[in-house]
């Protein structure tokens, strides 16, 4: 057991000696940056024309949406937002140009975009609507259930949600959230970034044996076929939870002192209305950040055990490479449900809002389990396997050349 | 103390590396000679566990091969290795000796000495990258002799070595073959006759001679090519 902790402590030592790995952390930092700040740089044009700064409009924005906080989405606040967006002299163009929207609408733009979302709405559409606070939530359920059957839920799964829909307050209160917001929309971004600099560092932890010819030296020692391979592995683990934890720390001291902190109790449905779960925006912030965690793990086992197979750390980076480039461009159709769903599961496309939120649900024993439940576990399964087959492939390694 | 090797083979796809060869080495210093492509290589890796048999066994005091307790008492120093070029020469010698199975204890107080022992006592601070490669095979040999192995195997250990190191290290062989059994090959035939007890010849995959040099009266390195011309 001391042996394994301090032959741990040497696979840490060469995974964070080679240069590759702060090149490629480097470089995603400077990604993650561009993500988070991204939208704040530059200037805002409505029709060419230069509004001001993206940032002073965020500004702005954040102050008006600070003002509306604590407000119950109801009659009273639809009239206002109405009567606001009413003042708007040609509401057929590109209102927003205009004077008045700045004046009056712009303060209540983010409750006309709750509503817009919750009744599935355009912009004209909305404009022509007459605010009812009824109809607002009624519509939602008639929002949902369209979503339920355009993605083939079975009427079990419909029931499920039904039922967690009736557990979620209304009127919604308002809240400014945008802090948890901009963490949740760079979730897929901060994901792949994560991913991919797992595949980068520890496709050679085993390879880097064969191509250093350390193999010969390795094998023939007391713990080089057990302890050993135990010890790499969970070198890589912790290796793929940090670097998960440590881009996570990086987007929140760069997302929330700029965004904001607030919002963290504001309903998830003010952010995703498609989503009848009853939790708030920081706890889908925390659920998310959670499973990109536990899909970082699971990134490194199989970029370990994938590059024991191939036995080459370059092949094995770009099939790595490969299925997350051919993910992102490839979506297997709704109503193949099963392959569709399983698609959906590919760690890069799982760490995504609508992938975490998805409404289509796992049967098992008579239960039904959400894709956070359900994902996590179906991880730890897949990993153990495919320890459990690295070991076997790790024992049988004989010095060939 | 008895390493037996019993009808040892290995193929590969047409090609007969290692020919049913069958040895039973005690105490001592055994000097492996033979020409490139011989199967001194593959038979090494055999008796270090490293490469399976495609027929035979290997055992050393009756512990397979392939057990955890055999590779405890193996001490190995292969002819073309690798080092991680971004450690120093100590942490080099740290993991290999927890990998080997040493308390942190024994391995402090190992890795000085066998630093000083291959004259790197200056140089263990180093990063293995800036090391020479004499320095690198001086650094082999202390990680072969970290777990005072019982069974050594040296597949070229003087390569690289200048000529005073190469005594050295042919009088250090030479004490450790009265406590351990040392299999060592060379190119070198001069090496084996100064130090080897017993001489192996291979040919072919086949062992084509084994006994004590003593007993012969001519010259190791005129016997050894009338045996490898086939005279």
């Amino acid at each position: 057991m001391k042996n394994l902790i301090t032959l741990y402590r040497f696979e840490m030592k060469k995974i964070f000696l080679r240069k590759m790995v702060w090149i490629t952390v480097g470089l995603m930092l400077v990604l993650i940056a561009g993500t988070v700040y991204g939208q704040l740089i530059g200037t805002y044009d409505v029709d060419g024309k230069k509004v001001g700064s993206n940032y002073a409009v965020f500004l702005q924005s954040r102050e008006y949406e600070r003002e509306l906080s604590g407000r119950l989405l109801d009659q009273e606040l639809l009239d206002e937002t109405w009567e606001a967006y009413g003042k708007i002299p040609d509401i057929s163009g590109h209102y927003s140009g205009t004077e008045e929207y700045w004046e009056s609408a712009f303060g209540y733009s983010a409750v006309f975009g709750v509503a817009g979302n919750c009744m599935d709405m355009d912009t004209t559409e909305l404009l022509d609507w007459k605010p009812d606070e009824e109809e607002l939530y009624r519509r939602r359920q008639e929002t949902l259930e369209l979503l339920w059957n355009s993605t083939y839920l079975t009427e079990g799964e419909k029931e499920y949600w039904r039922r967690q829909e009736q557990s979620v307050e209304k009127p919604f209160v308002y809240a400014y959230k945008e802090g948890w917001w901009v963490m949740l929309d760079s979730l897929y971004t901060i994901g792949t970034i994560t991913l991919l600099t797992i595949a980068v560092c520890l496709s050679n932890v085993f390879t880097t044996e064969q191509v250093r010819k350390t193999d010969q030296l390795i094998f023939c020692s007391r713990h080089g076929k057990r302890a050993l391979y135990l010890a790499k592995l969970l070198a890589g683990i912790s290796f793929a939870a940090a670097t998960a934890l440590f881009y996570i720390l990086v987007e929140a001291v760069l997302v929330l002192p700029v965004y904001g902190w607030d919002g963290f109790s504001s309903l998830f449905q003010l952010i995703y209305p498609d989503c009848s779960a009853h939790i708030s925006a920081g706890q889908a912030v925390l659920i998310s950040y959670g499973l990109l965690l536990a899909a970082a793990v699971f990134m490194g086992i199989f970029t370990m055990v994938l590059s024991e197979i191939l036995k080459n750390g370059v092949g094995t980076l770009a099939v790595i490479s490969g299925i997350i480039i051919f993910s992102m461009f490839v979506d297997i159709p709704g109503h193949v449900r099963i392959l569709s769903q399983a698609w959906d599961y590919l760690p890069n496309n799982f760490l995504a809002i609508w992938s975490i939120f998805d409404c289509r649900l796992v049967s098992f024993a008579g239960r039904y389990f959400t894709n956070v439940q359900f994902v996590p576990v179906l991880y730890m399964v897949i990993s153990g396997t495919l320890s459990a087959a690295g070991f076997q492939l790790y024992q049988r390694y004989q010095v060939n050349r | 103390m008895e390493l037996i090797v019993d009808r040892v083979s290995k193929q590969y796809h047409n090609k007969i590396a290692v020919d049913r060869i069958s040895l039973r080495l005690h105490k001592g210093v055994y000097g492996l000679l033979g020409a490139n492509g011989a199967g001194k290589t593959t038979l090494m890796r055999i008796i270090c566990g490293i490469l399976k048999p495609t027929g035979g066994t290997v055992s050393f005091d009756r512990m397979d091969v392939s057990t955890e307790e055999y590779r405890s008492g193996l001490g190995y120093l292969p002819q073309d290795f690798g080092y991680y070029p971004e450690f120093k020469g100590t942490d080099f010698l740290f993991y290999m000796a927890a990998l080997k199975g040493l308390s942190k204890s024994q391995a402090k107080r190992k890795v000085p000495e066998l630093l000083k022992l291959v004259s790197l006592e200056e140089d263990g601070k180093r990063k293995i990258k800036t090391y020479s490669g004499g320095m690198k095979q001086r650094l082999g040999i202390a990680q072969a002799l970290l777990n005072d192995p019982r069974l050594l195997v040296l597949d070229e250990p003087t390569a690289g070595l200048d000529p005073k190191e190469r005594v050295r290290f042919r009088n250090l062989i030479e004490t450790l073959g009265k406590s351990s059994i040392v299999l060592l090959s060379t190119h070198i035939v001069s090496d084996i006759e100064h130090i080897a007890d017993t001489v192996l010849m291979m040919k072919n995959g086949q062992m084509i001679y084994q006994g004590e040099w003593k007993n012969e009266k001519e010259n190791l390195e005129d016997f050894y090519l009338c045996l490898e011309e086939g005279k």
